[in-house]
Protein backbone atom coordinates (compact mmCIF):
# COMPACT_ATOMS: atom_id res chain seq x y z
CA UNK A 1 0.00 0.00 0.00
CA UNK A 2 1.13 3.08 -0.78
CA UNK A 3 -0.15 6.75 -0.35
CA UNK A 4 0.20 10.47 -1.62
CA UNK A 5 -1.87 13.85 -0.94
CA UNK A 6 -3.59 14.53 -4.20
CA UNK A 7 -5.29 17.46 -5.31
CA UNK A 8 -8.65 17.46 -7.66
CA UNK A 9 -7.10 17.94 -11.44
CA UNK A 10 -3.67 16.00 -10.34
CA UNK A 11 -2.65 13.90 -13.23
CA UNK A 12 -2.35 10.01 -11.94
CA UNK A 13 -0.37 8.00 -14.34
CA UNK A 14 -1.17 5.31 -15.31
CA UNK A 15 2.20 3.60 -15.08
CA UNK A 16 2.59 3.96 -11.65
CA UNK A 17 -0.50 1.73 -11.31
CA UNK A 18 0.34 -0.95 -12.98
CA UNK A 19 3.79 -0.93 -12.49
CA UNK A 20 3.55 -2.08 -8.97
CA UNK A 21 1.56 -5.33 -9.96
CA UNK A 22 3.68 -8.08 -10.15
CA UNK A 23 4.53 -9.76 -13.52
CA UNK A 24 1.49 -12.17 -14.52
CA UNK A 25 -0.01 -13.74 -17.37
CA UNK A 26 -3.90 -11.80 -17.35
CA UNK A 27 -3.91 -8.40 -17.59
CA UNK A 28 -3.96 -5.78 -14.69
CA UNK A 29 -6.84 -5.02 -13.20
CA UNK A 30 -7.18 -1.11 -12.00
CA UNK A 31 -10.02 -0.67 -9.71
CA UNK A 32 -11.49 2.66 -9.43
CA UNK A 33 -12.43 3.29 -5.53
CA UNK A 34 -14.10 6.80 -4.37
CA UNK A 35 -12.99 10.55 -5.69
CA UNK A 36 -11.74 9.06 -9.25
CA UNK A 37 -13.16 10.10 -12.00
CA UNK A 38 -12.20 7.65 -15.39
CA UNK A 39 -12.27 9.79 -19.00
CA UNK A 40 -11.73 7.28 -21.59
CA UNK A 41 -10.06 5.79 -22.66
CA UNK A 42 -7.00 5.72 -20.16
CA UNK A 43 -7.58 8.90 -18.19
CA UNK A 44 -7.54 9.12 -14.33
CA UNK A 45 -8.73 11.79 -12.38
CA UNK A 46 -8.90 12.66 -8.71
CA UNK A 47 -12.16 15.06 -8.52
CA UNK A 48 -11.59 15.42 -4.99
CA UNK A 49 -8.35 16.17 -2.13
CA UNK A 50 -7.30 14.07 -0.01
CA UNK A 51 -4.81 10.67 0.34
CA UNK A 52 -4.64 8.71 -3.41
CA UNK A 53 -4.41 5.49 -1.79
CA UNK A 54 -3.32 2.37 -3.41
CA UNK A 55 -4.27 -1.21 -2.34
CA UNK A 56 -2.71 -3.82 -3.84
CA UNK A 57 -4.02 -7.64 -4.29
CA UNK A 58 -3.11 -11.27 -5.58
CA UNK A 59 -6.07 -12.91 -5.17
CA UNK A 60 -8.23 -13.72 -6.61
CA UNK A 61 -6.13 -12.34 -9.27
CA UNK A 62 -3.29 -9.29 -9.45
CA UNK A 63 -5.40 -5.62 -9.18
CA UNK A 64 -4.41 -3.01 -7.86
CA UNK A 65 -7.57 -0.57 -5.96
CA UNK A 66 -7.19 3.02 -6.35
CA UNK A 67 -8.88 5.72 -4.18
CA UNK A 68 -8.96 9.21 -2.78
CA UNK A 69 -9.14 9.22 0.51
CA UNK A 70 -10.54 11.96 3.04
CA UNK A 71 -11.41 12.03 7.00
CA UNK A 72 -13.96 13.81 6.64
CA UNK A 73 -17.48 13.84 5.08
CA UNK A 74 -21.20 12.52 6.00
CA UNK A 75 -21.17 8.55 6.10
CA UNK A 76 -22.96 7.13 3.26
CA UNK A 77 -24.12 3.26 4.03
CA UNK A 78 -22.77 0.86 2.26
CA UNK A 79 -23.28 -2.99 2.42
CA UNK A 80 -21.12 -5.10 5.32
CA UNK A 81 -20.54 -1.84 6.96
CA UNK A 82 -20.43 -2.21 10.88
CA UNK A 83 -22.43 1.10 12.16
CA UNK A 84 -23.51 1.93 16.08
CA UNK A 85 -26.72 3.11 16.15
CA UNK A 86 -29.64 3.98 18.33
CA UNK A 87 -33.49 2.64 18.60
CA UNK A 88 -35.66 5.72 18.08
CA UNK A 89 -38.92 3.32 17.57
CA UNK A 90 -40.45 0.27 16.49
CA UNK A 91 -43.04 -0.92 14.77
CA UNK A 92 -44.87 -4.29 13.67
CA UNK A 93 -47.06 -6.97 15.16
CA UNK A 94 -45.85 -9.77 17.55
CA UNK A 95 -44.92 -11.72 15.09
CA UNK A 96 -42.71 -9.49 12.99
CA UNK A 97 -41.48 -6.57 14.87
CA UNK A 98 -38.98 -3.94 13.35
CA UNK A 99 -37.05 -1.16 15.57
CA UNK A 100 -36.38 2.09 14.07
CA UNK A 101 -32.51 2.51 14.71
CA UNK A 102 -31.43 6.02 13.85
CA UNK A 103 -27.76 6.13 12.46
CA UNK A 104 -26.06 9.20 13.44
CA UNK A 105 -24.23 11.57 10.75
CA UNK A 106 -25.33 9.06 7.83
CA UNK A 107 -26.80 10.13 4.65
CA UNK A 108 -29.85 7.85 5.43
CA UNK A 109 -30.43 8.57 8.98
CA UNK A 110 -32.79 6.05 9.35
CA UNK A 111 -32.16 1.78 9.39
CA UNK A 112 -34.51 -0.64 9.98
CA UNK A 113 -33.98 -4.00 11.69
CA UNK A 114 -35.72 -6.82 12.30
CA UNK A 115 -36.27 -8.20 15.42
CA UNK A 116 -35.93 -11.83 13.71
CA UNK A 117 -32.41 -10.51 12.20
CA UNK A 118 -30.43 -11.79 15.60
CA UNK A 119 -28.66 -14.69 16.52
CA UNK A 120 -31.04 -17.32 18.03
CA UNK A 121 -33.74 -15.27 16.95
CA UNK A 122 -35.25 -18.35 15.52
CA UNK A 123 -38.57 -18.31 18.44
CA UNK A 124 -40.35 -14.96 19.29
CA UNK A 125 -39.30 -15.59 23.24
CA UNK A 126 -35.74 -15.56 22.36
CA UNK A 127 -35.48 -12.77 20.48
CA UNK A 128 -34.18 -9.35 22.67
CA UNK A 129 -36.67 -6.84 23.75
CA UNK A 130 -34.95 -3.30 22.99
CA UNK A 131 -36.20 -0.14 24.49
CA UNK A 132 -36.05 3.07 22.43
CA UNK A 133 -33.01 4.80 23.10
CA UNK A 134 -30.41 1.21 22.78
CA UNK A 135 -27.45 1.56 21.25
CA UNK A 136 -26.97 -1.21 19.15
CA UNK A 137 -24.14 -2.78 17.12
CA UNK A 138 -25.43 -3.78 13.43
CA UNK A 139 -24.18 -4.17 9.93
CA UNK A 140 -25.98 -2.99 7.10
CA UNK A 141 -27.64 -6.23 5.24
CA UNK A 142 -28.78 -4.34 2.24
CA UNK A 143 -28.73 -0.62 0.97
CA UNK A 144 -29.28 1.33 -2.18
CA UNK A 145 -29.78 4.78 -2.35
CA UNK A 146 -32.94 4.32 -4.41
CA UNK A 147 -33.95 1.99 -1.42
CA UNK A 148 -34.08 4.46 1.25
CA UNK A 149 -33.94 3.25 4.36
CA UNK A 150 -30.38 0.37 4.75
CA UNK A 151 -31.58 -2.90 6.25
CA UNK A 152 -29.79 -3.66 9.49
CA UNK A 153 -28.84 -6.85 10.89
CA UNK A 154 -27.32 -7.89 14.55
CA UNK A 155 -24.99 -11.38 13.81
CA UNK A 156 -22.31 -12.57 12.26
CA UNK A 157 -22.97 -12.75 8.38
CA UNK A 158 -20.44 -16.25 8.38
CA UNK A 159 -20.92 -17.58 11.63
CA UNK A 160 -24.56 -16.76 12.19
CA UNK A 161 -23.68 -16.22 16.08
CA UNK A 162 -23.69 -12.82 17.88
CA UNK A 163 -20.17 -12.27 16.99
CA UNK A 164 -20.33 -8.89 19.11
CA UNK A 165 -22.91 -7.60 17.56
CA UNK A 166 -26.67 -6.27 19.35
CA UNK A 167 -26.81 -4.30 21.84
CA UNK A 168 -24.44 -2.36 23.91
CA UNK A 169 -24.94 -2.04 27.27
CA UNK A 170 -23.01 0.15 29.69
CA UNK A 171 -19.85 2.63 28.08
CA UNK A 172 -19.86 5.10 26.41
CA UNK A 173 -20.57 6.73 22.62
CA UNK A 174 -18.43 9.45 21.30
CA UNK A 175 -17.92 10.54 18.12
CA UNK A 176 -15.23 10.46 15.47
CA UNK A 177 -14.21 11.58 11.93
CA UNK A 178 -15.08 8.81 9.18
CA UNK A 179 -12.01 8.84 8.28
CA UNK A 180 -10.79 7.71 11.57
CA UNK A 181 -13.47 5.19 11.83
CA UNK A 182 -12.36 3.38 9.12
CA UNK A 183 -8.37 3.33 10.01
CA UNK A 184 -9.52 1.64 13.21
CA UNK A 185 -11.57 -0.76 11.70
CA UNK A 186 -8.51 -1.21 8.93
CA UNK A 187 -6.09 -4.62 9.95
CA UNK A 188 -3.30 -3.54 11.51
CA UNK A 189 -0.44 -2.48 8.92
CA UNK A 190 -3.45 -1.37 6.38
CA UNK A 191 -3.01 2.84 6.85
CA UNK A 192 -0.50 2.66 9.16
CA UNK A 193 -2.93 0.13 11.35
CA UNK A 194 -5.00 0.92 14.04
CA UNK A 195 -1.62 1.97 16.04
CA UNK A 196 -4.21 3.93 18.89
CA UNK A 197 -5.81 0.89 19.66
CA UNK A 198 -3.00 -1.20 19.70
CA UNK A 199 -0.91 1.40 22.11
CA UNK A 200 -3.99 1.74 24.47
CA UNK A 201 -4.19 -1.60 24.37
CA UNK A 202 -0.74 -2.27 26.09
CA UNK A 203 -1.50 0.61 28.71
CA UNK A 204 -5.42 -0.31 29.63
CA UNK A 205 -7.89 -2.91 29.18
CA UNK A 206 -10.92 -1.68 27.52
CA UNK A 207 -13.68 -2.34 24.99
CA UNK A 208 -13.99 -0.65 22.05
CA UNK A 209 -16.35 -1.13 19.26
CA UNK A 210 -16.44 0.95 16.03
CA UNK A 211 -19.13 2.10 13.78
CA UNK A 212 -18.19 3.18 10.29
CA UNK A 213 -20.32 6.09 10.36
CA UNK A 214 -17.97 7.39 12.48
CA UNK A 215 -19.04 6.55 16.14
CA UNK A 216 -17.15 5.05 18.94
CA UNK A 217 -18.26 2.63 21.58
CA UNK A 218 -15.97 2.74 24.40
CA UNK A 219 -16.21 0.78 28.27
CA UNK A 220 -13.41 0.29 30.60
CA UNK A 221 -13.31 0.25 34.32
CA UNK A 222 -14.36 3.37 35.23
CA UNK A 223 -15.73 6.32 33.70
CA UNK A 224 -12.47 8.50 34.28
CA UNK A 225 -10.67 6.21 32.32
CA UNK A 226 -13.15 5.69 29.11
CA UNK A 227 -13.42 9.43 29.34
CA UNK A 228 -9.46 9.41 29.13
CA UNK A 229 -9.37 6.58 26.28
CA UNK A 230 -12.05 8.60 23.97
CA UNK A 231 -10.12 12.03 24.21
CA UNK A 232 -6.41 10.20 23.50
CA UNK A 233 -8.22 8.22 20.41
CA UNK A 234 -10.12 11.69 18.92
CA UNK A 235 -7.25 13.75 19.80
CA UNK A 236 -4.12 11.61 18.22
CA UNK A 237 -6.30 11.08 15.12
CA UNK A 238 -3.49 13.50 12.90
CA UNK A 239 -0.34 12.72 14.92
CA UNK A 240 2.54 11.05 13.83
CA UNK A 241 3.40 7.44 15.38
CA UNK A 242 5.83 8.84 17.83
CA UNK A 243 4.00 11.91 19.56
CA UNK A 244 0.73 9.57 19.46
CA UNK A 245 2.77 6.93 21.81
CA UNK A 246 3.90 10.29 24.06
CA UNK A 247 0.44 11.75 24.28
CA UNK A 248 -1.61 8.81 24.80
CA UNK A 249 0.74 7.11 27.49
CA UNK A 250 0.07 10.74 29.00
CA UNK A 251 -3.18 10.69 28.75
CA UNK A 252 -3.62 7.35 30.49
CA UNK A 253 -1.42 8.28 33.20
CA UNK A 254 -3.30 11.59 33.88
CA UNK A 255 -6.01 9.42 34.38
CA UNK A 256 -4.85 6.76 36.94
CA UNK A 257 -3.62 9.81 38.89
CA UNK B 1 -35.73 14.09 6.01
CA UNK B 2 -33.50 15.96 8.89
CA UNK B 3 -34.83 14.84 12.48
CA UNK B 4 -33.32 16.30 15.88
CA UNK B 5 -30.31 14.24 17.33
CA UNK B 6 -31.49 11.69 20.03
CA UNK B 7 -28.82 10.72 22.29
CA UNK B 8 -29.15 6.89 23.48
CA UNK B 9 -29.77 5.52 27.01
CA UNK B 10 -25.77 5.27 26.94
CA UNK B 11 -24.50 8.64 26.92
CA UNK B 12 -27.89 9.81 29.15
CA UNK B 13 -26.53 7.54 31.67
CA UNK B 14 -22.51 8.11 31.42
CA UNK B 15 -23.03 11.35 31.23
CA UNK B 16 -25.15 11.62 34.57
CA UNK B 17 -22.60 9.06 36.20
CA UNK B 18 -19.80 11.34 35.32
CA UNK B 19 -21.24 13.98 36.29
CA UNK B 20 -21.63 12.77 40.05
CA UNK B 21 -17.95 11.88 39.90
CA UNK B 22 -17.53 15.67 38.85
CA UNK B 23 -16.01 14.66 35.35
CA UNK B 24 -16.94 15.96 32.44
CA UNK B 25 -16.45 14.27 28.68
CA UNK B 26 -14.14 16.98 27.34
CA UNK B 27 -11.96 16.86 31.08
CA UNK B 28 -12.91 20.47 31.58
CA UNK B 29 -13.90 21.85 34.96
CA UNK B 30 -17.62 22.34 35.71
CA UNK B 31 -17.24 26.06 35.19
CA UNK B 32 -14.64 26.23 33.02
CA UNK B 33 -15.28 28.13 29.12
CA UNK B 34 -13.80 26.00 25.94
CA UNK B 35 -10.96 27.64 23.83
CA UNK B 36 -12.55 31.15 22.56
CA UNK B 37 -11.11 32.47 19.30
CA UNK B 38 -12.11 35.54 18.07
CA UNK B 39 -10.54 36.76 14.98
CA UNK B 40 -11.84 39.49 12.44
CA UNK B 41 -11.58 40.24 8.83
CA UNK B 42 -8.25 41.89 8.28
CA UNK B 43 -9.99 43.60 5.02
CA UNK B 44 -13.46 44.64 6.39
CA UNK B 45 -15.15 46.12 9.06
CA UNK B 46 -17.75 44.28 11.43
CA UNK B 47 -16.63 40.41 10.20
CA UNK B 48 -15.61 38.69 13.17
CA UNK B 49 -15.14 34.52 13.43
CA UNK B 50 -16.01 33.32 16.98
CA UNK B 51 -14.70 29.76 17.50
CA UNK B 52 -15.91 28.20 20.81
CA UNK B 53 -14.46 25.19 21.07
CA UNK B 54 -16.20 22.86 17.84
CA UNK B 55 -18.84 25.68 17.54
CA UNK B 56 -18.01 28.49 14.46
CA UNK B 57 -20.02 31.43 13.84
CA UNK B 58 -19.29 34.04 11.76
CA UNK B 59 -21.14 37.80 12.02
CA UNK B 60 -21.12 40.25 9.39
CA UNK B 61 -22.61 44.03 10.37
CA UNK B 62 -23.41 46.28 7.58
CA UNK B 63 -24.99 49.31 7.34
CA UNK B 64 -27.12 51.27 4.88
CA UNK B 65 -29.12 54.85 5.01
CA UNK B 66 -32.63 54.44 5.32
CA UNK B 67 -35.63 55.73 5.98
CA UNK B 68 -37.28 55.59 10.19
CA UNK B 69 -39.96 54.25 11.52
CA UNK B 70 -42.52 56.93 11.09
CA UNK B 71 -43.34 56.25 15.17
CA UNK B 72 -39.63 57.17 15.73
CA UNK B 73 -38.12 59.63 14.02
CA UNK B 74 -34.77 59.77 15.77
CA UNK B 75 -34.08 56.45 15.98
CA UNK B 76 -31.91 54.53 13.68
CA UNK B 77 -32.55 50.80 12.85
CA UNK B 78 -30.91 48.01 14.01
CA UNK B 79 -31.67 44.47 13.00
CA UNK B 80 -30.02 40.92 13.86
CA UNK B 81 -30.88 38.12 11.85
CA UNK B 82 -29.90 34.56 12.68
CA UNK B 83 -30.32 32.31 10.52
CA UNK B 84 -29.65 28.34 11.12
CA UNK B 85 -28.93 26.83 7.80
CA UNK B 86 -28.31 22.89 7.99
CA UNK B 87 -25.11 23.65 7.55
CA UNK B 88 -24.22 24.02 11.10
CA UNK B 89 -26.07 20.65 11.53
CA UNK B 90 -28.22 18.79 9.75
CA UNK B 91 -31.07 18.61 12.16
CA UNK B 92 -31.41 22.47 11.14
CA UNK B 93 -34.06 22.81 8.26
CA UNK B 94 -33.48 25.61 5.42
CA UNK B 95 -36.62 28.07 5.86
CA UNK B 96 -37.98 26.37 8.71
CA UNK B 97 -37.71 27.50 12.08
CA UNK B 98 -37.25 25.17 14.59
CA UNK B 99 -38.23 25.98 18.62
CA UNK B 100 -34.14 25.75 19.20
CA UNK B 101 -33.85 28.29 16.07
CA UNK B 102 -36.57 30.50 17.88
CA UNK B 103 -35.03 30.48 21.36
CA UNK B 104 -31.50 31.50 20.45
CA UNK B 105 -32.72 34.03 18.00
CA UNK B 106 -35.09 35.57 20.96
CA UNK B 107 -31.95 35.49 23.22
CA UNK B 108 -29.38 37.19 21.28
CA UNK B 109 -32.36 39.81 20.69
CA UNK B 110 -33.35 40.46 24.01
CA UNK B 111 -29.02 40.42 24.91
CA UNK B 112 -27.95 42.98 22.31
CA UNK B 113 -30.60 44.93 20.91
CA UNK B 114 -33.73 45.35 23.58
CA UNK B 115 -30.26 45.58 25.97
CA UNK B 116 -29.26 48.93 24.38
CA UNK B 117 -25.84 47.96 23.27
CA UNK B 118 -26.11 49.93 20.29
CA UNK B 119 -27.20 53.93 21.20
CA UNK B 120 -29.85 53.89 17.62
CA UNK B 121 -30.35 57.45 18.46
CA UNK B 122 -26.80 58.02 17.08
CA UNK B 123 -27.71 56.18 13.79
CA UNK B 124 -30.18 59.21 13.31
CA UNK B 125 -29.15 61.46 10.22
CA UNK B 126 -31.99 64.23 9.75
CA UNK B 127 -35.02 63.54 11.92
CA UNK B 128 -37.75 61.32 10.22
CA UNK B 129 -36.20 61.87 7.07
CA UNK B 130 -32.90 59.74 7.02
CA UNK B 131 -30.56 57.36 9.21
CA UNK B 132 -28.51 54.49 9.18
CA UNK B 133 -30.21 50.84 9.19
CA UNK B 134 -27.20 48.57 11.03
CA UNK B 135 -27.55 45.05 10.33
CA UNK B 136 -26.15 42.43 11.82
CA UNK B 137 -25.78 38.85 9.69
CA UNK B 138 -25.08 35.67 12.12
CA UNK B 139 -24.21 32.29 9.94
CA UNK B 140 -23.89 29.28 11.89
CA UNK B 141 -20.68 26.89 10.38
CA UNK B 142 -20.45 24.78 12.91
CA UNK B 143 -22.44 23.53 15.46
CA UNK B 144 -21.22 22.30 19.16
CA UNK B 145 -23.04 23.47 21.75
CA UNK B 146 -23.29 27.01 22.84
CA UNK B 147 -24.61 29.13 19.73
CA UNK B 148 -26.14 31.66 21.25
CA UNK B 149 -23.20 32.39 23.47
CA UNK B 150 -21.04 32.53 20.74
CA UNK B 151 -23.38 34.49 18.62
CA UNK B 152 -23.78 36.89 21.22
CA UNK B 153 -19.66 37.34 21.52
CA UNK B 154 -19.61 36.99 17.75
CA UNK B 155 -22.06 40.06 17.16
CA UNK B 156 -20.67 42.16 20.57
CA UNK B 157 -16.98 41.98 18.78
CA UNK B 158 -18.39 43.40 15.41
CA UNK B 159 -20.19 46.20 16.40
CA UNK B 160 -17.02 47.06 18.27
CA UNK B 161 -15.00 46.40 15.06
CA UNK B 162 -17.50 47.82 12.48
CA UNK B 163 -17.38 51.15 11.07
CA UNK B 164 -19.53 52.96 8.57
CA UNK B 165 -18.49 55.96 6.42
CA UNK B 166 -18.40 59.19 7.61
CA UNK B 167 -21.19 61.41 6.01
CA UNK B 168 -21.82 65.45 5.97
CA UNK B 169 -25.15 67.28 5.66
CA UNK B 170 -24.93 70.48 3.22
CA UNK B 171 -27.67 72.77 2.36
CA UNK B 172 -30.83 73.67 4.68
CA UNK B 173 -34.52 73.16 4.96
CA UNK B 174 -35.98 70.85 2.01
CA UNK B 175 -32.69 70.92 0.25
CA UNK B 176 -30.34 69.44 2.78
CA UNK B 177 -28.32 66.57 0.99
CA UNK B 178 -25.94 63.71 2.53
CA UNK B 179 -22.60 63.20 1.26
CA UNK B 180 -21.43 60.02 1.96
CA UNK B 181 -17.37 59.69 2.42
CA UNK B 182 -16.28 56.72 1.17
CA UNK B 183 -14.28 54.38 3.83
CA UNK B 184 -11.04 55.81 1.05
CA UNK B 185 -11.29 59.50 1.42
CA UNK B 186 -12.39 59.79 5.11
CA UNK B 187 -11.56 57.88 8.28
CA UNK B 188 -14.69 55.73 8.91
CA UNK B 189 -16.74 56.57 12.14
CA UNK B 190 -16.94 53.54 14.83
CA UNK B 191 -20.54 52.99 15.65
CA UNK B 192 -21.98 54.01 19.21
CA UNK B 193 -21.45 51.02 21.45
CA UNK B 194 -23.13 51.36 25.08
CA UNK B 195 -21.88 48.45 26.45
CA UNK B 196 -20.88 44.65 25.57
CA UNK B 197 -23.36 42.11 26.21
CA UNK B 198 -21.98 38.67 26.64
CA UNK B 199 -23.94 35.75 26.93
CA UNK B 200 -23.01 33.01 29.15
CA UNK B 201 -25.56 29.19 28.89
CA UNK B 202 -25.43 27.48 32.05
CA UNK B 203 -27.07 24.10 31.87
CA UNK B 204 -28.25 22.17 34.76
CA UNK B 205 -27.99 18.50 35.10
CA UNK B 206 -30.56 16.80 37.96
CA UNK B 207 -27.78 14.27 39.19
CA UNK B 208 -30.39 12.42 41.21
CA UNK B 209 -31.49 11.20 37.85
CA UNK B 210 -28.26 9.21 37.89
CA UNK B 211 -28.71 6.43 40.66
CA UNK B 212 -32.34 5.96 38.76
CA UNK B 213 -30.78 5.64 35.66
CA UNK B 214 -27.86 2.99 36.32
CA UNK B 215 -30.57 0.75 38.25
CA UNK B 216 -31.82 0.33 34.70
CA UNK B 217 -35.26 2.06 35.55
CA UNK B 218 -34.98 5.25 33.47
CA UNK B 219 -38.60 5.77 31.73
CA UNK B 220 -40.67 8.84 31.49
CA UNK B 221 -42.91 7.77 34.97
CA UNK B 222 -39.14 7.74 37.05
CA UNK B 223 -38.80 11.13 36.08
CA UNK B 224 -42.18 12.54 36.80
CA UNK B 225 -42.02 11.70 39.95
CA UNK B 226 -38.83 13.52 40.57
CA UNK B 227 -40.37 16.73 38.96
CA UNK B 228 -42.96 16.64 41.58
CA UNK B 229 -40.37 17.41 44.33
CA UNK B 230 -40.30 20.09 46.63
CA UNK B 231 -37.60 22.78 45.15
CA UNK B 232 -36.67 23.01 48.99
CA UNK B 233 -35.44 19.14 49.07
CA UNK B 234 -32.79 20.01 46.00
CA UNK B 235 -29.13 21.43 47.66
CA UNK B 236 -25.94 21.47 45.49
CA UNK B 237 -25.29 18.43 45.37
CA UNK B 238 -28.60 17.64 43.32
CA UNK B 239 -27.73 19.63 40.81
CA UNK B 240 -24.82 20.04 38.26
CA UNK B 241 -24.02 23.36 36.89
CA UNK B 242 -21.49 23.55 33.95
CA UNK B 243 -20.99 26.67 32.37
CA UNK B 244 -20.63 26.45 27.97
CA UNK B 245 -21.96 23.00 27.61
CA UNK B 246 -21.03 21.26 23.84
CA UNK B 247 -23.64 19.40 21.61
CA UNK B 248 -24.04 16.32 23.46
CA UNK B 249 -24.53 18.05 26.97
CA UNK B 250 -27.22 20.27 25.76
CA UNK B 251 -29.10 17.27 24.40
CA UNK B 252 -28.98 15.70 27.61
CA UNK B 253 -29.01 18.52 29.88
CA UNK B 254 -32.32 18.75 32.18
CA UNK B 255 -32.44 22.42 32.19
CA UNK B 256 -30.75 25.37 31.33
CA UNK B 257 -30.83 28.98 31.87
CA UNK B 258 -29.02 32.11 29.88
CA UNK B 259 -27.73 35.09 31.74
CA UNK B 260 -26.17 37.75 29.78
CA UNK B 261 -23.98 40.51 31.56
CA UNK B 262 -21.76 43.04 31.18
CA UNK B 263 -18.41 44.38 32.13
CA UNK B 264 -20.60 47.00 34.55
CA UNK B 265 -21.67 44.21 36.21
CA UNK B 266 -25.16 44.66 34.78
CA UNK B 267 -27.30 41.81 33.71
CA UNK B 268 -28.79 42.40 30.85
CA UNK B 269 -31.33 38.83 30.24
CA UNK B 270 -31.99 36.03 31.86
CA UNK B 271 -33.68 33.16 30.31
CA UNK B 272 -34.78 29.91 31.47
CA UNK B 273 -35.51 26.55 30.07
CA UNK B 274 -36.22 22.98 30.46
CA UNK B 275 -38.08 21.51 33.65
CA UNK B 276 -36.07 22.00 36.38
CA UNK B 277 -36.70 24.72 39.69
CA UNK B 278 -34.17 26.81 39.48
CA UNK B 279 -33.59 28.07 43.48
CA UNK B 280 -32.65 31.68 44.22
CA UNK B 281 -28.86 30.95 45.50
CA UNK B 282 -28.33 28.94 42.02
CA UNK B 283 -29.91 31.80 40.23
CA UNK B 284 -27.63 34.21 42.23
CA UNK B 285 -24.43 32.40 42.02
CA UNK B 286 -24.74 32.04 38.27
CA UNK B 287 -25.60 35.82 37.30
CA UNK B 288 -22.19 36.16 39.11
CA UNK B 289 -20.35 33.56 37.11
CA UNK B 290 -22.15 35.16 34.27
CA UNK B 291 -20.05 38.70 34.97
CA UNK B 292 -16.61 37.07 35.53
CA UNK B 293 -17.34 35.02 32.27
CA UNK B 294 -18.21 38.52 30.48
CA UNK B 295 -15.37 40.48 31.60
CA UNK B 296 -12.97 37.64 30.77
CA UNK B 297 -14.41 37.60 27.14
CA UNK B 298 -14.53 41.23 26.73
CA UNK B 299 -10.96 41.35 27.80
CA UNK B 300 -10.29 39.10 25.13
CA UNK B 301 -12.27 40.90 22.56
CA UNK B 302 -10.56 44.17 23.49
CA UNK B 303 -7.12 42.54 23.34
CA UNK B 304 -8.24 41.40 19.59
CA UNK B 305 -9.81 44.59 18.72
CA UNK B 306 -6.07 46.52 19.56
CA UNK B 307 -4.19 43.76 17.23
CA UNK B 308 -5.77 44.08 14.74
CA UNK B 309 -5.99 48.34 14.72
CA UNK B 310 -2.36 47.81 14.58
CA UNK B 311 -2.24 45.51 12.01
CA UNK B 312 -4.30 47.96 9.83
CA UNK B 313 -2.17 50.48 11.24
CA UNK B 314 0.90 49.72 10.06
CA UNK B 315 2.88 52.66 9.04
CA UNK B 316 0.54 54.84 9.87
CA UNK B 317 1.77 57.70 11.15
CA UNK B 318 -1.00 59.62 12.45
CA UNK B 319 -1.48 56.77 14.80
CA UNK B 320 1.83 57.67 16.39
CA UNK B 321 1.10 61.52 16.74
CA UNK B 322 -2.56 60.70 18.54
CA UNK B 323 -3.14 63.35 21.28
CA UNK B 324 -4.50 60.51 23.67
CA UNK B 325 -1.34 58.51 23.47
CA UNK B 326 0.90 58.07 26.36
CA UNK B 327 3.99 60.44 25.71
Amino acid sequence: MSSEVILPGDPIPLDSLIDSLEDSDSAPVIQLGPGILHIPPETLLPVRAGTLTKLNRSKPQQSTTVYVDTAGGRYVPAVHDTILGTVIGRFGDQEKSFYRVSIPDSAAPIGILSSAAFANAASRHTRPNLSTGATVYARISAFSLALGEPELECFDEKTGKEGGFGELKGGMLADVSIGLARRLLAPSGVYGGSTVVDLLGQLVPFEIAVGRNGRIWIDSESSKMTVAIIKAIQETEEFPKEQMEERVQKIIKDARQ
Amino acid sequence: MPRDLTPSTIENTFVLKALTERIRLDSRSFNQLRDLDISFSSTDYGVVDVKLGRTRVIARISAEITQPYADRPYDGLFIISTEISPMAAPTFEAGRKSEDELVISRIIEKSIRRSGALDTEALCIISGEKCWAVRADVHFLDHDGGLMDAACIAVSAGLLHFRRPDITIVGVGSRREIIVHPITERVPVPLAVLHVPICVTFSFFDVRKASSAVAGLPGKDNTKEEDDDDVEEENDSSTAVLVDATLQEELLRHGYMSVTANTNREICQIQKGGDMPVEVGKLLSCSEAAIMVAEKVTKLINKRLKEDEARRNVGNLLVEARAENDR
